[in-house]
């Protein structure tokens, strides 16, 4: 059975990526503030960071709305979808952190998104459209 | 262990977790407003696709503290393809051109980010 890429999973599939995005850079700042400390007491200090803490949160976050997204569409359909995370992350370093990012990331970021907007686009058209009329 | 065969095996493992919690939420059902779920009748492909996901991270990060990100980062690409069969073979769903397309393009994409 095929359903329709709706707006509402389309929200739940960028949600689903801006706190998997938002953990990985929670986490990234956390843990780099303890690039020092070793042994079991990393594992303390790093369980009482707020960064830390507020990192894990999100990945529970990402996980629980990536399940809703599961149960919504097709799996062939979501993972390329997410890829959606590169291009969060190539604008987030480029135009916000002001990182230098090399031109071919830039073209590989494109190249990805337009892929995402293909997968999408198809499915966003008749929900019974056959495999043969390519 | 060849740290090739720690990679391929952090891929799979994410192939294998995604797979498995997508069986999972075909049994629970749709999530949203009036729906009715029975989130016990797909709690063991979850859990089973939390403890792959919980594996192949280990794994990449193992990688990543081994050799460089340049290095691990073109397969990734491969769970693309991975998923496009384990898809259509392990879930009966059908692969409409839009979908095949979309995913070409965005392998092409990643190998291309990688090349950076």
């Amino acid at each position: 059975m095929r359903r329709r890429l709706d707006p509402y999973t389309m929200i739940l599939v960028a949600w689903s990526v801006a706190t998997s995005v938002s953990a990985q850079l929670l986490l990234r700042h956390g843990m780099s503030g303890l690039s020092e400390v070793g042994g079991i007491e990393l594992y303390t200090r790093a369980l009482t960071h707020w960064a830390v803490l507020a990192g894990l949160l999100a990945y529970v976050l990402s996980t629980v709305t990536w399940l809703a997204v599961l149960s919504r569409i097709d799996l062939s359909v979501a993972y390329p979808l997410a890829s959606l995370n590169y291009v969060f992350v190539t604008a987030l370093s480029g135009w916000v952190l002001r990182e230098t990012v090399p031109l071919l990331r830039w073209i590989g970021t494109a190249i990805i998104l337009v892929g995402i907007l293909v997968v999408a686009y198809g499915e966003r058209q008749s929900p019974t459209r056959p495999l043969e009329k390519l | 262990m060849p740290i090739l065969v720690v990679i391929l095996a952090s891929i799979a493992g994410a192939v294998g977790g995604q797979l498995s919690l997508k069986r999972g939420m075909n049994r629970v059902g749709r999530v949203g407003r009036r729906s009715q779920m029975v989130w016990t009748r797909g709690l063991s492909s979850i859990l089973l696709g939390l403890g792959f996901y919980g594996v192949s991270t280990l794994l990449w990060l193992y990688t990543l503290s081994k050799v460089e990100l340049s290095y691990a980062f073109p397969f990734v690409s491969l769970s693309y393809v991975a998923i496009i069969f384990g898809a259509r073979f392990g879930l009966q769903e059908q692969l409409h051109p839009s979908r095949l397309l979309g995913s070409l393009l965005i392998v092409t994409g990643v190998l291309v980010v990688s090349l950076s």
